[in-house]
């Protein structure tokens, strides 16, 4: 039984060795047992000469296939090599050409671009905020914050004679929202009371009948007042009963 | 009078050195080896016209580190088998399928080479091939191959390329190459049996049976014993 399985692979081993003796690649010693197994066997010798028929058969068929192409197809493969050498030529001409002085000068700056860039832009930002700060006030916009903005820039130079240039900033800044212009006709004091010098002026708040806080805050950068009022929170129900 | 080889590199040499009309000649000389090449290893013919294309290009990219270590067409033939390589994997990717198909007749169809009938009685394959029924079938057979058995097989009986150098374009062992060969050429005969079969006059081929037959049975001694044993 063992001969009868093995015989199949050695046939095979055989014919794999028949395959590379064809084609020259076997070492020595293989290559002279397969010839000493060639003059044994007449069909071993006929396999041999199968594989000369195939490549025989199979070179000589492509080879017929490619006298079938027409020259002039070969011709214009040719052609389209050419231009492709042409336009590789082109593109090597123009990598190699020195370059202009300012594509010189772009490409040195290259690196430092944003840096420089960034530099520029705060640069910038700073000379507005400095010119905005240096700004004399004008002398209407000075009038009318007369009777809010000087009284508060006169305190605080008694106390800092530094804070007074953003004093009168904020006095133009702030002169739409916090300041009322004085040739306006008096408010009624009933009505809407009268801030203290100094503060903003209060146009009109309503409570109905709750309690509340009017706040204030001044910047020093002399661009900022705010002003909020707050209701005071109902009593809870803890609290009314007490 | 000058051997091919020698002129070959007396052309590189010339072109080599700027000699544009050296490497037009030299090319020429080798444009339709490279489409035989390049249409065995992919079937179609422009495919293999884009390869004798992209093979000229390459050559005059790197024909200066040619150095002559081989001939110039065992250089030139492995940059074909490359490119031809290198545009069946691009085209299996496209379908989503490996370059080693070894799918489709690479092992379980074959026939023991001992139950192969002899190509010998068909007479001169020489003669065969003014026959355009024969080329037919041949054409037949080499479509029903794998790409990977039709690599093997074009490499080695085409362009004679040694079992190392196929298998560094192939990327494996010299003994897969070993194996794949012999396989490729099972299959491949096997086909061709078919093929040649079929185009033969019925007269060739009720002797072609009979000679099969008398092969089966008298020529293959182990072959009986084996199936003798077996029952």
């Amino acid at each position: 039984m063992q001969t009868q399985s093995n015989m199949p692979s050695m046939a095979s081993e055989l014919d794999e060795q028949l395959s590379a003796y064809f084609d020259d690649e076997l070492d020595e010693a293989v290559r002279a047992s397969v010839e000493a197994e060639l003059e044994r066997d007449p069909e071993l010798a006929a396999r041999l000469a199968d594989l000369t028929f195939m490549r025989t058969i199979v070179a000589g068929n492509l080879e017929i296939q490619a006298e079938r192409v027409p020259r002039a197809r070969f011709e214009q493969i040719w052609d389209s090599f050419e231009d492709t050498l042409e336009r590789e030529s082109r593109l090597q001409e123009a990598a190699e050409t020195p370059p202009k002085w300012w594509q010189r000068l772009r490409e040195w700056v290259r690196p430092v671009r944003m840096p420089l860039a960034a530099v520029a832009a705060v640069g910038a930002l700073a000379f507005v905020i400095a010119r905005s700060v240096e700004a004399p006030s004008d002398d209407a916009d000075a009038e009318l914050a007369a009777n809010t903005q000087e009284q508060q820039a006169s305190e605080a130079r008694s106390e800092d004679p530094k804070q007074v240039p953003e004093a009168k900033s904020e006095a133009t800044s702030n002169d739409q929202i916090a300041v009322a212009p004085r040739r306006d006709p008096a408010p009624d004091s009933e009505v809407f009371p009268q801030p203290e010098p100094g503060e903003a002026e209060i146009r009109r708040i309503e409570f109905g009948g709750q309690t509340g806080t009017i706040s204030q805050v001044e910047g020093r950068g002399g661009t900022t007042t705010v002003i909020w009022v707050t209701e005071d929170e109902d009593p809870v129900d803890s609290e009314r009963s007490l | 009078m000058v051997s091919t080889d020698a002129e070959d590199l007396a052309l590189v040499s010339a072109a080599k050195g700027g000699d544009k009309r050296a490497f037009k000649v030299l090319m020429q000389r080798y444009q339709r080896k490279v489409y035989a090449v390049a249409y065995g290893f992919l079937r179609n013919q422009e495919d293999a016209l884009d390869v004798v294309q992209e093979s000229f290009i390459k050559v005059h990219r790197y024909i200066g580190k040619f150095e002559g270590n081989s001939s110039f067409y065992t250089w030139l033939y492995r940059i074909v088998a490359n490119l031809c390589i290198d545009h069946l994997r691009k085209a299996k990717r496209h379908r989503d399928v490996e370059f080693d198909d070894g799918l489709r007749h690479d092992n379980k169809d074959e026939s023991p080479s001992d139950l192969l009938p002899h190509f010998g009685q068909f007479g001169d394959p020489s003669d065969m091939l003014r026959r355009k029924e024969i080329l037919a079938a041949v054409e037949a057979s080499l479509e029903h191959l794998s790409d990977k058995h039709r690599a093997v097989i074009v490499m080695r009986e085409l362009q004679g390329m040694s079992y190392e150098e196929m298998a560094q374009e192939m990327k494996c062992s010299k003994g897969t190459i070993m194996s794949r060969l012999f396989h490729a050429r099972r299959n491949m005969q096997r086909l061709l049996t078919e093929q040649l079969g079929a185009c033969l006059p019925s007269q060739d081929t009720a002797e072609f049976e009979e000679a099969r037959a008398l092969e089966r049975r008298g020529r293959h001694p182990h072959t009986a014993e084996v199936v003798g044993g077996g029952m």
